[in-house]
């Protein structure tokens, strides 16, 4: 029992604290503050504030309260999105960048339920759900140690860099793994039947509002809803690759592999089923940013 | 007794705080980030085990589930005072988003007393009538791409884009709005596209 257990603190310690460098993290700090800005600058989230109160009839006081949404003050609204504008400013280049991540999260969880709270209280897909926890966890961690401004960036990799880049991964993977788990938690096994698929394909296709512009976006559902074959591998990848994605976090054989997959397999969902994925650029928090500057330096010392 | 999901997020928050509080320098209070990975991997776990949303902690239900043997999606169209039809391009909504709204209208809109249900129709009708005459004017309002142009993050589902600024837009002012439920089976609409049943389940006309 004593042995597993020191198995078991000894497999702990080599995912949340080995030795990291300082650049991994900092440029975690960077990718999720960007990603949120992208997100953020692509929405007017505070205009919701404004809508009628038919709008709001659905809408629980405990959800406005948890939330801290106050319908009826859009000017507010604004103003709260124009600091969430320079908090992550700040986070992306470095300035303050602990405080600029914690109040970059605290107003992201107040702003990005705006989009759908009429609705639902919860804006899953909607491209601040991974930032918000990333954001908050690294204002805990040292994420300002490389890459800010006036600051050289320490050389000496330390555990202190590894467990917050370790959950952002975390947050990332939960996207991977849940969504392949709740089609059989929902469905079932019958879930990857080619059928099922196909129906999926050819829905897609024919909602002819939910569709993007283009040749390709029209073709490759129906297509490969015609291909039987193809049903049953999409399927497979709609589970089982999206369950084993959670190996990123204790291989970097595996990230080699699931990673590039991931992306690839967001081009294909976005030309079949017109879905685009707004977490697909969060993939670069798997990147190993130290490695690939060193291996630059030394190719460029050697040529 | 079902807890409110906003109270493991807090959890969550001070746990977190406290961890990152009580860093000394260079060197972690190990014991209290210990706590707060444990607690926030079982959060997260317990969100996507269960499939409940604790937001931002989510269960990500993508895509899971299985196509009814018939299908029914709303439908809008405006209509002008000749009672003409027009359809409406997604952007024409803004700042509404498109799937938010059709989202509200399936899960509210008939909930609401025939009343309640004209004052948001109104409302709507505003926007659309608002929106078309500045895409008609060439001056569209540009709620969602105003910072970052053709760069703006895309939204999670396509949509057409049916008018053009100036060029392909309704000339005559929107008076009124129909909802439409439309109904069909995949592999019927499949063989014949035009194998749609569309029902009128709503309709409003400017006083």
């Amino acid at each position: 029992m004593k042995a597993f257990i020191g198995r078991v603190g000894q497999f702990w310690d080599q995912v949340f604290f080995a030795p990291a460098p300082a650049l991994n993290l900092a440029a975690a700090r960077v990718l999720f503050s960007v990603h949120a800005l992208w997100v953020l600058l692509s929405r007017d989230l505070p205009a919701t504030s404004s809508l009628p109160p038919e709008f709001w009839m659905d809408v629980s006081q405990t959800e406005l309260f948890r939330f801290l949404i106050f319908p009826g003050h859009p000017q507010l609204e604004y103003g709260f999105q124009y600091l969430a504008i320079l908090t992550l400013v700040g986070a992306a280049i470095g300035v303050m960048p602990r405080l600029c991540c914690l109040l970059s999260a605290l107003l992201l969880y107040h702003l990005a339920p705006l989009e759908t709270i009429f609705w639902t209280a919860s804006p899953y897909q909607r491209g601040f759900t991974v930032d918000v926890l990333a954001l908050f966890t690294l204002s805990l961690s040292p994420c300002g140690d490389a890459l800010r401004i006036g600051r050289t960036s320490p050389k000496e990799p330390s555990s202190v860099y590894c467990w917050p880049l370790r959950l952002a991964q975390v947050y990332l993977v939960h996207t991977y793994f849940f969504s392949g788990y709740s089609k059989l938690y929902r469905v079932g096994l019958s879930w990857l039947a080619p059928e099922n698929l196909r129906s999926w394909f050819l829905l897609f296709s024919q909602q002819d509002q939910v569709m993007r512009q283009g040749a390709f976006f029209n073709t490759v559902g129906p297509w490969v809803a015609d291909h039987w074959l193809l049903c049953l591998i999409a399927g497979a990848y709609g589970v089982v690759v999206n369950l084993l994605f959670v190996s990123t976090l204790f291989s970097s054989r595996a990230r080699w592999f699931f990673v590039p997959d991931a992306a690839f397999f967001h081009v294909l969902v976005f030309l079949a089923l017109s879905i685009f994925w707004l977490n697909t650029p969060q993939l670069l928090v798997f990147v190993n940013w130290q490695w690939l500057v060193d291996r630059l330096h030394k190719n460029a010392r050697v040529s | 007794m079902t807890v409110d999901p906003g109270l493991p997020v807090l959890g969550f928050a001070v746990l977190g705080l406290a961890a990152g509080l009580a860093r000394r320098g260079a060197v972690d209070n190990r014991r209290l980030v210990n706590v707060f990975i444990v607690y926030t991997l079982v959060l997260g776990l317990g969100a996507g085990l269960t499939q409940r949303e604790i937001w931002p902690f989510s269960a990500w239900p993508l895509v899971a589930g299985k196509v009814p043997a018939q299908v029914t999606h709303p439908r809008f169209l405006a209509v002008d005072a000749e009672g003409h039809e027009h359809e409406i391009d997604y952007r024409a909504w803004g700042p509404l988003e498109f799937d938010e709204f059709i989202g509200w209208e399936e899960k509210s809109f008939f909930r609401l007393s025939q009343e309640s249900r004209d004052r948001a129709a109104s409302y709507l009708l505003g926007i659309l009538e608002g929106n078309r005459q500045r895409w008609a004017a060439g001056k569209p309002e540009p709620y969602f791409d105003r910072y970052l142009g053709r760069f703006s993050a895309p939204f999670f589902l396509g949509h057409p884009a049916l008018w053009i600024p100036g060029v392909q837009v309704p000339r005559n002012p929107f008076v009124g709005l129909r909802l439409y439920k439309e109904t069909w089976s995949v592999e019927e609409r499949h063989r014949d596209p035009r194998d749609v049943t569309r029902k009128l389940v709503y309709e409003y006309r400017a006083p």
